[in-house]
């Protein structure tokens, strides 16, 4: 029978193997070293290259946008009138939206009056503040239509109170009212 | 001797010594150089997609213009500076206002205008016309609408009517509120977008044009003008 025995024996000294693998050790901290600074350098050196490429591509970008710009350039009469048209289109239809207060009240003091009442005075002003003069013979008629300037349905939330400044009766027994319409 | 020592002191503290030098500049490089390269790739390449869609809009812009119908842009134009001016016109709106009372039997007795006041809130100026005017008081609601409906834009802004009892007669202070508005100056940049005309305003536009009065333009004949004697 053959038997053979691998046997392995360290014969250096204790001190010299120690040195031996304080070597090792740095020769691994170098390995680790150089990798890291190699990746820094790749890393600066693509960075740099991206750069480049990215300056190509912003000009090129830029330079569309500039003919994008002069391109433009020739409608730019068109699209000053287009501005100004929206622009007056605008200010048209906001003030055509906001309709005349002052009209609004004469309109609705006109719809309320009854035929017995008559309109000797009517002054309103931009705020439709209104003042009035009323001659009728017919008091039932008059309270009526101080009732339906009170009403808040009647009277379209055009009035916010009403004052009777003068109430007097003639000898030919006709009633004279003067009236102060605040604006709602 | 130095350099026996140098390399002496080297391998004795080289575990200290190698990191230092491999971790140091690597931190210099990476804070002094490749921070700023970064940043900078990223503001640019942010630059570059706002620059690509600065390109895009404009072009859609192009597109957009290319399809508007200038003719008609300047028809529409032409009929809203009509109703909305960019000068007073005294002598416009008091012939539109004078012929609206022949139309409802007013007669004009007397008439004030005021100067140019701009609005705060809008961006309209306006003036005022106090008109003395005497006809039927049955005629004056509709008088009154007719001012506010009118081609050119005005309102009503003060009434004063005394009317005599048992008489279809009516004396009115009216004071009406006539509106202009200056052309703007600067159309913005090339970025800024196009504004478009929505249905709501072209009905209107259609709505102002089809009351748009005809104005027939009468050609006065140019003789000498002025006077040898101005005390003649």
């Amino acid at each position: 029978m053959d038997k053979s025995f691998n046997i392995s024996i360290n014969l250096l000294p204790k001190q010299e193997a120690e040195v031996l693998a304080r070597q090792r050790r740095f020769k691994r901290l170098q390995l680790y070293g150089t990798i890291i600074i190699a990746i820094l350098f790749f890393l600066v050196s693509v960075t740099f290259g991206l750069a480049i490429i990215q300056n190509t591509r912003l000009k090129q970008a830029e330079s569309g946008l500039d003919q994008a710009k002069n391109e433009l350039e020739q409608f730019k009469s068109k699209e000053a009138s287009l501005l100004v048209l929206k622009d007056r289109v605008k200010e048209i239809s906001r003030v055509k939206s906001e309709p005349s207060k002052s009209s609004l009240m004469f309109a609705m003091i006109s719809e309320l009056l009854y035929p017995s009442i008559s309109l000797s005075i009517i002054n309103v002003d931009k705020n439709s503040n209104a003042n009035l003069v009323l001659t009728s013979a017919n008091i039932e008629d008059l309270d009526n239509f101080l009732n339906d300037l009170l009403d808040k349905q009647k009277n379209e939330s055009l009035v916010s109170s009403v004052t009777v400044d003068n109430f007097s009766r003639g000898k030919d027994g006709t009633y004279r009212v003067a009236l102060k319409l605040k604006g709602g | 001797m130095n350099k026996e020592i140098f390399l002496n002191t080297y391998s004795k503290y080289q575990f200290f010594l190698f990191p230092f030098f491999v971790v140091i500049p690597t931190i210099l490089i990476g804070y002094f150089v490749l921070y700023p390269q970064l940043t900078r790739l990223l503001s640019s390449q942010n630059q570059i997609a706002s620059v690509n869609k600065k390109t895009v809009l404009l072009n859609e812009k192009i597109l957009k213009l290319k399809g508007v119908d200038e003719e008609q842009i300047k028809q529409d134009l032409a009929v809203t500076l009509q109703v909305l001016p960019q000068d007073v016109d005294f002598a416009n709106s008091l012939g539109i206002i004078q012929n609206l009372a022949n139309q409802y039997q007013f007669l004009m007795i007397n008439f004030q205008t005021s100067k140019l006041t701009d609005s705060k809130s809008l961006k309209l100026s306006s003036y005022t016309l106090s008109l003395d005017l005497l006809g039927p008081k049955s005629l004056l609601k509709r008088f009154v609408d007719s001012i506010n409906s009118n081609f050119r834009l005005m309102k009503v802004a003060r009434l004063e009517i005394n009317t005599p009892p048992a008489r279809d007669e009516a004396t009115a202070l009216i004071t009406v509120e006539v509106f202009s508005s200056q052309i703007p100056t600067s159309i913005g940049t090339a970025e800024t977008p196009l504004p478009e005309i929505t249905k709501d305003d072209e009905e209107l536009l259609d709505k102002l044009a089809s009351t748009r009065p005809i104005v027939i333009e009468e050609v006065i004949p140019q003789g000498p003008r002025g006077k040898t004697n101005p005390f003649e």
